[in-house]
């Protein structure tokens, strides 16, 4: 790689890299810390491209790599949890007041992976379901029925006061 | 407040606190030369799974049959194997010289992310029986698992399929995944249409 190139990889880290760790944070619903590991893992595959993707908008790029990486951890993680948890205490939940944030976040976790990914990306990304569906690979009709299975699916519980 | 709006409020609430590392730069570097020197020993490990494919290459260059191959990794670790066929990233679905690869291992469906290789003898059953491929246990009519990373199967007279997962990969799994999912791949191989 150039000179030029890894000045110009350093500029994209600096105005991308926390924003991407953001994302990761959300959609596979890890630690700062461990998303960081996954961040870095996916901008390493940035890095080994960055010659030929520099110019043609390395953030898309550098942002599907992150998303499918958390998607990819989210699943696994939800294995594990599956498994650790197929029998879950009979003792009630205590009734805490979580307040509407930690409801929100609570209910997006529950979330399947990719569900969580439409949501991230159309509502704190910000991006429009057409690019929501480039960054997922899938069509615009997928995020458009994922975004609202999943906001209804988070209306409901939490019209239902499900414990949190 | 309707429930978007208080999503992005939450979530933007949530990471608020979260910042990238001024390290980041030095840490995907360091992750990267890692890499190179993990891509290095595939590479060298690629030989051998290559050489699994290239030498039916080679006899069908003098017999008559072709051999198509795709595979993973990117190319990076072809600099050191110049004689090899060229590597594609593997995308699914795919299609390999009239065969269509409908089921590549989880991770895989990420270009470069895994180490399947897909080799299609032109033609299937003699040629694959006569590299011995067509041999081991047999798990399907026609398909055949030997050599602990590698399945054949034969299609129909002129496609034969040998898939082969990279040594670098299979040795991370264990004996019954690595059957499974070879069998897997083996199962969603298709003639294209």
């Amino acid at each position: 790689m150039t000179e030029e190139d890894e000045a110009a990889f350093d500029e994209f880290l600096a105005a991308r890299s926390t924003a991407l760790l953001r994302t990761a944070v959300l959609v596979c619903g890890a630690s700062p810390h461990d998303a960081e590991d996954l961040v870095q893992g996916a901008l390493e595959r940035v890095y080994r491209h960055w010659g030929r993707i520099r110019h043609d908008n390395p953030e898309a790029y550098a942002r599907r790599v992150v998303v499918n990486a958390a998607i990819s951890r989210a699943r696994r993680k939800r294995v594990i949890q599956e498994i650790t948890f197929a029998r879950p205490p009979e003792t009630a939940v205590d009734a805490v007041d979580h307040g509407l944030r930690d409801a929100l976040m609570a209910e997006l976790r529950k979330l399947p992976a990719r569900m969580r990914a439409v949501i991230v990306l159309r509502y704190w990304e910000d991006m429009s379901e057409a690019e929501t569906a480039a960054a997922l690979g899938c069509a615009i009709g997928t995020v458009k029925s994922q975004a609202a299975r999943g906001l209804a699916r988070i209306r409901e519980r939490l019209a239902e006061g499900v414990p949190v | 407040m309707n429930t978007e709006q208080a999503l992005k409020e939450a979530m933007a609430q949530h990471v608020a606190h979260v910042h990238a590392s001024p390290m980041m730069g030095r840490s995907v570097r360091r992750r990267s030369r890692r890499a190179t020197i993990r891509l290095r020993t595939a590479g060298v490990a690629l030989v051998t799974a290559t050489a699994a494919v290239a030498v039916p290459v080679t006899m069908s260059l003098t017999s008559g049959p072709a051999v198509s191959v795709a595979a993973t990794p990117a190319p990076e670790a072809t600099d050191i194997v110049p004689a090899t066929p060229t590597p594609e990233p593997v995308t699914t679905p795919f299609v390999v010289d009239g065969v269509s690869v409908g089921y590549l291992p989880q991770g895989c469906d990420t270009p470069g992310a895994c180490g399947v290789w897909v080799g299609v003898y032109k033609d299937g059953a003699t040629t694959l029986d006569q590299d011995g491929r067509l041999d081991g246990k047999k798990v399907a009519e026609n398909t055949y698992l030997n050599d602990g990373n590698m399945i054949a199967r034969v299609l129909d007279d002129t496609h034969g399929v040998l898939v082969v997962l990279e040594p670098s990969l299979a040795e991370k799994l264990d004996a019954a995944t690595i059957e499974a999912e070879l069998i897997k791949v083996a199962e969603g191989l298709t003639l294209a249409d």
